[in-house]
């Protein structure tokens, strides 16, 4: 509540007068939201993210098909400060790497040559990239001398930076899940909605309609679907068309529970009140219902953003996901998911960490606004 | 609400008719059948000569017939009760089923227990105590839990429990017990194999659960009737458990509708990396090699379990929230 | 070499088989302990009249023991060490063929009629005797009966006519081939599913045939006995081999036992096999790379060849010591993994155009950079080459096929980008619409449309390198990744351009002759599938090579090659052959190749030969090494 003087034109009173500002709900929502530290740490965080992966060209060391392949399957080398003798150096450097391929014990043994040493440079040029398909540049926003590797996280099997390559991940899987997920998510609450409410034969019909969907049988449907593909539409677009084709089939779970949820409001007092005073069906259902329902399908948008991340691995899994030369989380943590890896090359499970800090970040957010948007939580 | 459930048995049998129909055409739709396939892959291997059988292995299998009158024989045999047979090793599909089953329920049962009975509870609790340290440290852990594919978590345990004890926990007995009879000694060399598994997916399951009920508490926590119901001077155990959590069930009753076809055809991909002998790990493996009678009879026994898990969801529904009616 | 084997080999066995037969009358044979006290005939009365004798590849064995390992769920594995006993097993160098359950054959001068003598008094694991009539009930009852759905094997059939078989005692059969078949032996010796599956117990198969036993209405239960992928779930159904099954869970375990009743003994009359089970895992597809990688380290597995990949080297190397183990390195057999098969049969003439130019196969080739392939792929442990067969295959196994085999081999696969854009332009293949790619000659558009299989690593990974090496000198390549169906279904309508295939082992005639000239309509035809189909349909069907192109003089001397009867005028006709593919290839384009195979022997496992196969099953491995004279050591 902020307080305003206003001064009064007459001698009646001079004592300030304390106005309350007025805020509409959603400014309200608002700060409610602002307030909770959490959700807007995860709302930096995503924005991080998505900025990120917009600007992946530039932030990446290295292009996104750059293969250093003498150093496949290297472990993180990072920027050091202080070297060999102890000598702090403000600017951080790496140490020269060798490979070599040991025949006796089939191992491809690595050793970093202290002598030698790569500075941290700033605007470097690099291989060259797209900016969101409009801005050419070849500008890496940093890298290292000429001569030294920079592997943050260390490279995969076939010698790319997996720094670089999680960066140009963020952008397919923070983005091609999420078309598919708002669709799901308008026609689930749409439908749970509507059936709930007017329920009868066309709740009825509906409800087996749901039945259907969620019993079909998916993986052969995905095989079906992957051999009707043809094999020169880029692998984005296939996992588009796969994503979309798989949420029209998943509303259905939506549309159960928001039918749930209506069931039992049907009945309540406020309804009857909106009903009495004539409010249209549309408006009861929309002004009234669904805010009721709001929070739940929250949660459920949040928890499935990740699941479509995730629901790529699986079909990456089946061979049906993104495919080279694009990337993708799913398709980073199928290459990581062997023993071997497990054992030996550990670094490669890095984009778990980043897939779990997104799902984190995004319900801490859907937690926020269900939080703002219901007025009577504490 | 019986004469609803008749009703809602009656109408399932037309719409599992469908469901066979549409898969099994569904099934048809890769270009290469269970006999191409074979010939493939043993063509792959240096069997050249397999080839050679390719038409007799057809008629054998009845492939050549067209789809249409392979449908309607299919569907005849399953009013008889015979599912046909699994083209791999000439089984009895029903055999396979049941030799799998129980083993898949016990693996399917634990996971599920332990997600629900662990999830609704820290639900509860992270609910009850909102942005405090537990809640965090427990959401924290449930988004791992959501955010790592259960395949993955279980690659995880498996590397671990093999470096910690030597062990190879794949599939559910020790080589010695598969076939061993019912000793409480293979109780135990069972449980010594299959917490892996089920704790992979318990995770995963037990993550989702605590995220929807915690939602749900809190909910309902902010609603007028909590209010009185403290100012009324009800213990607040009283006022969580037998008011507040009552009413937060409804989405999670939808959600049990689900449960029973997860008991069947839940974490496939696990089962298929852990080599469990479950139905899900044969399910795929049919599916992917086109032997179609195989992963057509799992797939009709699928689509009972969501239609019966549906229905017994919405009687439950009915049964706990007297405001909910069908009619 | 193989035909002419055979028949010395029939001198010789003839004499050793007289010197036997008395030997076997004064030599005392011994069995298992395990044997001793059970209700069994003597084992001289087990072993057959003739037994085979196998020399040890270190030393006598003692018995004793249980082998585990792990096969996949298709069984492959165990149906290599349970069910390779053919008429003739292959020689453990890959030399040529010896007498197996046949003691000798002999040949007519034209190669046309094989006489072949089974050895006399072996048992089947149920002390039934193996007769003639055991093969001939297999020729006329199922064979040549139409109710029963199993049809003329292969090498059977010469000039589209059927062999005729006639009994000519208890032992001893009599084939007559259509025409000139000299492979014969050697063809029916391939792993399990050649004579080795024709082998089956009269009297016991007769219960399950309608013909026989008027109870039984269908040949479902004969079929699925007949047939070697199910074979194994009947324990009660006699066998030949080493080891009976004696129980099978289906996706879980096989357990396999000593056959009582086994016709081989070591150089000292003991009765193998040495070892007196075998336990096996068996693990879904998605599961049997960890399982193998990880029972190996933990030292669980005692033989183990398949399964393994090239990555799991080094763990396995690592943990030798701690596991008990040690890592031989087996052959793969193959040639090249992948290798590059342009289809003639594409549906745009202007590309078959340019394939039959060799400037363009030879620009494709020496783009590659193969050295970064080898590193990536393959850790560096492979071989840049070129397509060429085996070095291993019989008729390059002379001072001048070598020198043959080391040009072959080696000629371009220099990485010269350079080189390769001139040929390029050479041939017309320039950018004429300034889009930065190259244009066919008559400017129309051109993309290098790869087509793969998934699920094999090696073949996406090179793949991957390999665009960017097309790409790089101009050419715009698309890959596409695909399952067996879909690729299959692709193939055969004329909508691939060129496949990458991982190869598994062939040479010269016997396995796969369609990798060097295109005369079987197949996936892994080289040339195309349908080029194929036109020649082994006689020209009816299918697409025709171009008229005096070099597809067209592969086929033809493929047919001399295989017409003839005698090794020498065979192996001079596949030189020839290969010659082709030397002077105007690459015809097919190999890329890195020889990749070495860890086998897995426990310490206390000997007898085991330190080089072998792994890759092609026709030639048997593992049961081509003997596995019933490995024993443990204590």
């Amino acid at each position: 509540m902020t307080e305003l003087t206003v001064a009064t034109a007459g001698p009646i009173s001079t004592a300030p007068v304390e106005r309350t500002q007025v805020l509409s709900v959603r400014q309200l929502a608002f700060r409610k939201f602002r307030r909770n530290r959490l959700a807007v740490l995860g709302t930096v965080i995503l924005l991080i993210m998505y900025i990120s992966a917009a600007l992946a060209g530039f932030i990446a060391p290295y292009g996104d098909r750059e293969t250093h392949s003498e150093f496949s399957r290297v472990g993180p080398n990072g920027l050091h400060f202080f070297d060999a003798e102890g000598q702090f150096h403000l600017t951080p450097f790496v140490y020269g790497l060798d490979r070599v391929t040991d025949r006796a014990t089939f191992k491809q043994v690595l050793t970093v040559d202290t002598e030698r040493r790569y500075e941290l440079r700033w605007f470097v040029q690099g291989a060259p990239y797209t900016l969101m398909g409009l801005i050419k540049s070849d500008i890496h926003l940093f890298g290292v001398e000429e001569g030294g590797k920079l592997f943050l996280l260390g490279t995969d099997s076939k010698g790319r930076d997996l720094f670089t390559r999680i960066l140009y991940g963020a952008q397919v899987s923070l983005t091609v899940g999420l078309v598919g997920v708002i669709l799901s998510l308008v026609f689930g609450t749409t439908m749970g909605l509507l059936t709930g409410y007017y329920g009868g034969w066309f709740d009825e019909v509906v409800q087996r309609i749901i039945e259907m969907t969620l019993a079909f049988p998916q993986i052969p449907l995905w095989l079906a679907l992957a051999a009707l593909v043809p094999p020169t539409l880029p692998s984005t677009q296939v996992y588009f068309a796969i994503s979309i084709v798989l949420s029209v089939l998943s509303w259905g779970a939506l549309a159960r529970q928001v039918r749930a949820m209506v069931l039992s409001l049907k009945t309540s007092d406020f309804v009857r009140a909106a009903r009495y005073s004539n409010a249209s069906t549309t408006r009861i259902m929309f002004k009234h219902l669904l805010p009721s329902t709001m929070s739940h399908i929250l949660v459920v948008a949040t928890l499935t953003i990740p699941a479509m991340i995730l629901g790529e691995t699986a079909l990456s899994f089946l061979g049906l996901g993104i495919k080279a030369p694009m990337t993708s989380w799913g398709l980073l943590l199928n290459e990581a998911q062997s023993v071997q890896v497990i054992l030996e090359l550990p670094w490669l499970l890095s984009p778990a960490v980043f897939v779990v800090l997104t799902i984190i970040s995004f319900n801490f957010v859907g937690d926020g606004l269900r939080d703002a948007a219901d007025p009577f939580s504490r | 609400m019986l004469a609803y459930t008749g009703k809602r048995l009656l109408i399932m049998m037309p719409t599992l008719l469908l469901i066979m129909a549409v898969g099994f055409f569904i099934m048809q739709l890769p270009a290469n059948d269970y006999v191409t396939r074979y010939v493939l892959q043993q063509g792959q291997m240096g069997n050249s000569t397999a080839v050679l059988q390719e038409e007799l292995m057809r008629q054998q299998f009845g492939l050549d017939k067209p789809p249409v009158e392979r449908f309607f024989s299919w569907m005849a045999g399953f009013l008889r009760g015979d599912m046909g047979v699994s083209f791999v090793d000439s089984r009895p599909v029903t055999t396979i089923i049941l030799e799998r089953l129980p083993l898949t329920l016990v693996i399917s049962a634990l996971a599920f227990i332990l997600s629900w009975g662990i999830g609704i509870p820290l639900g509860v609790y992270s609910a009850t105590h909102q942005y405090k340290a537990g809640d965090i440290a427990l959401t924290t852990v449930a988004f791992v839990g959501i955010g790592l594919p259960d395949f993955l978590l279980a690659l995880f345990f498996l590397v671990i429990a093999f470096l910690a004890s030597g062990q190879v926990l794949l599939g559910l007995n020790s080589p010695e017990f598969v076939n061993a009879p019912w000793s409480f000694a293979r109780i135990m060399d069972f449980a010594s194999y299959a917490w892996l598994s089920v704790t992979a997916v318990a995770f995963s399951g037990m993550a989702l659960i605590m995220r929807v009920t915690r939602n749900n508490m809190l909910e309902e926590l902010g609603k007028n009737y909590v209010t009185t119901l403290r100012a009324k001077g009800l213990p607040e155990r009283v006022v969580i458990w037998k008011h507040v959590f009552r009413n937060a069930l409804h989405p999670l009753v939808t959600m049990f509708g689900q449960v029973l076809a997860f008991l069947i055809n839940g974490f496939a991909i696990t089962s298929a990396v852990l080599n469990l002998p479950t139905i899900q790990s044969i399910y795929l493996t049919a599916t992917m090699q086109q032997d179609v009678f195989l992963s057509g009879g799992i797939l009709v026994l699928i689509a009972i379990t969501v239609m019966l898990g549906n229905l017994i969801s919405d009687v439950l529904l009915a049964w706990l929230d007297p405001r909910v009616r069908y009619d | 070499m193989f035909v002419e084997k055979g028949r010395a080999r029939s001198v010789t066995a003839g004499l050793l088989l007289t010197l036997l037969t008395t030997a076997a009358f004064a030599q005392n044979y011994t069995q298992s302990p395990t044997l001793d006290g059970l209700d069994l005939p003597p084992v001289a009365e087990r072993v057959s009249a003739n037994p085979l004798v196998l020399e040890p590849v270190e030393s006598i064995g003692t018995y004793g023991g249980i082998i585990h390992d792990i096969t996949k769920a298709n069984l492959d594995w165990s149906k290599m060490i349970l069910q390779v006993e053919p008429f003739a097993r292959w020689e453990r160098d890959l030399d040529g063929v010896r007498p197996n359950v046949a003691e000798s054959w002999e040949w007519n001068d034209a190669y046309t009629e094989l006489t072949i003598n089974l050895r006399k008094g072996v048992l089947w694991s149920d002390g039934t005797p193996l007769t003639a009539d055991d093969f001939m009930f297999f020729w006329n009852d199922v064979v040549l009966d139409e109710t029963v759905a199993v049809s003329f094997p292969a090498g059977t059939v010469v000039n589209d006519k059927p062999m005729i078989v006639e009994k000519l005692d208890e032992d001893s059969l009599k084939f007559t081939f259509g025409g000139p078949n000299p492979l014969f032996m050697e063809m029916s010796s391939r792993a399990y599913y050649n004579s080795a599956q024709w082998l089956i117990p009269s009297e016991y198969m007769k219960q399950f045939l309608p013909k026989y036993n008027p109870a039984v209405t269908d040949t479902t239960e004969f079929l699925a006995r007949y047939s070697m992928d199910s074979r194994v779930q009947f324990p009660d159904m006699p066998t030949l081999a080493g080891w009976r099954v004696t129980s099978y869970t289906p996706g879980q375990r096989l357990v396999a036992e000593r056959n009582p009743y086994y016709w081989k003994v070591d150089t000292e009359g003991q009765q193998l096999p040495y070892i007196d089970g075998i336990e096996t895992t068996v693990a879904t597809d998605d599961a049997v790379g960890q399982a193998v990688l990880l029972n190996a380290i933990a030292g669980k597995l005692d033989f183990q060849s398949r399964e393994f990949n090239l990555s799991d080297v080094s763990l396995l190397m690592d943990n030798q010591e701690k596991g008990g183990y040690t890592v031989k390195l087996w052959d793969r057999g193959d040639f090249a993994w992948p290798w590059m098969m342009p289809m003639y049969d594409y549906k745009d003439e202007g590309v078959v155009d340019l394939f039959y130019q060799p400037e363009f196969r030879r620009a494709l080739s020496v783009a590659m950079d193969r050295d970064k392939y080898n590193n990536v792929a393959a850790f560096g442990l492979a071989k840049p080459r070129q397509f060429a067969l085996s070095p291993l295959s019989p008729e390059l196994q002379t001072p001048e096929g070598q020198k043959f085999y080391e040009e072959w081999v080696n000629s371009y696969i220099q990485y010269d980008p350079e080189q390769a854009k001139a040929w390029l332009d050479e041939v017309g293949v320039v950018d004429k619409d300034g889009d930065g790619w190259r244009d066919k000659p008559d400017g129309s558009r051109l993309q290098m449309i790869v087509d793969f299989q998934s699920g094999d690593k090696q073949t996406a990974d090179i793949m991957d390198l390999m665009k960017e090496d097309w790409d790089a000198i101009g050419l715009e390549t698309i890959l596409n990744q695909g399952d067996w169906s879909s690729l299959s279904t692709r193939q055969n309508s004329g909508e691939m351009m060129m496949r990458a295939w991982g190869s598994a082992a062939g040479w010269g005639l016997l396995s796969a002759a369609t990798v060097w000239a295109p005369v079987e309509n197949v996936e892994w035809s080289m040339g195309g599938m349908s080029i194929a189909l036109n020649y082994q349909s006689g020209g009816t069907e299918g697409t025709p090579a171009r008229e005096g192109s070099m597809l067209e003089r592969l086929q033809d001397a493929y047919s001399v090659a295989v017409q003839a009867l005698d090794e020498d005028s065979r192996n001079a006709a596949l030189l020839a052959a290969y010659k082709i593919h030397l002077d105007e290839g690459p015809i097919t384009i190999g890329t890195v190749g020889e990749d070495p195979t860890p086998v897995v022997v426990s310490n206390r496992l000997r007898n085991v030969p330190d080089v072998g196969l792994v890759g092609s099953w026709d030639m048997g491995f593992p049961a081509t090494a003997d596995p019933e004279q490995f024993y443990f050591a204590e």
